[in-house]
């Protein structure tokens, strides 16, 4: 699957931030009457299970830290004013794929213990992981046209 | 690559050297190389302007096309 075409990953990311929006302004309108019914409808479960809370947080926590480490290394390198290096895209491509992963354990949380932040939070890395890879793909392409315009004399 | 830089057999019919090509033509000593090294990916038109206009020759004086084996 293409990462950046109009049937590929990112028209799909631009279809679900269209849904997201009115989605979420729908929600957001709609909180006084639908919280209650959240209320009502749903058993909330607040996940006290210790030892099911310990390895999720050491999972997800783990994918959290390495990419703050790679996030880390693309500031670094912005800081060295040498932003568009292909090792910049490689870094991002893995920010977005531990957001995926973060996003499916979330997703996968969500089964046993449901909360308003496990939902959200699984939406968000969800969005920001496919919008990560299609940022990932784009910084690929603009190190291509660096290096054709360092090699234009 | 399909075309060939010879900026070296001008420059040797000129009695020019490449520190003072590029001192001529306003470029680095490092991007002069890389036009004379075949390694370029492209020249613009005011580059060209300025080495012909240091070397007083023509763009086909400078630039050769060769057959591609690859094609």
């Amino acid at each position: 699957m293409e990462i950046i075409s109009e049937k590929g990953i990112s028209g799909a990311v631009k279809y679900m931030l269209d849904v997201l929006i009115v989605v979420g302004a729908a929600i957001v309108i709609s909180l006084p009457f639908s919280l209650k019914w959240c209320f009502e409808m749903i058993t909330w479960t607040a996940g006290e299970n210790y030892w099911f809370l310990l390895g999720f947080l050491f999972v997800t926590g783990t994918f959290g830290v390495v990419m703050v480490f790679e996030l880390r290394q693309i500031f670094r390198r912005i800081n060295e004013h040498k932003p568009f290096q292909r090792q910049n895209a490689t870094n991002l491509k893995r920010i977005a794929a531990l957001a995926l992963l973060i996003s499916a354990a979330y997703i996968i949380k969500m089964i046993f213990f449901i909360s308003f932040l496990t939902i959200i939070v699984a939406i968000a890395f969800l969005v920001f992981g496919l919008a990560g890879l299609v940022f990932s793909e784009l910084f690929k392409q603009a190190v291509e046209v660096k290096e054709e315009n360092d090699l234009t004399i | 690559m399909a075309i060939i830089v010879n900026l070296d057999v001008m420059m040797a019919k000129r009695k020019i050297g490449l520190s003072d090509l590029a001192g001529k033509v306003d470029l680095t000593l490092a991007n002069l190389s890389i036009l004379k090294n075949n390694k370029a990916k492209a020249i613009r038109f005011s580059t060209l302007e300025a080495i012909c206009r240091a070397l007083n020759c023509q763009p086909g004086d400078i630039l050769e096309y060769a057959a591609d084996d690859k094609q």
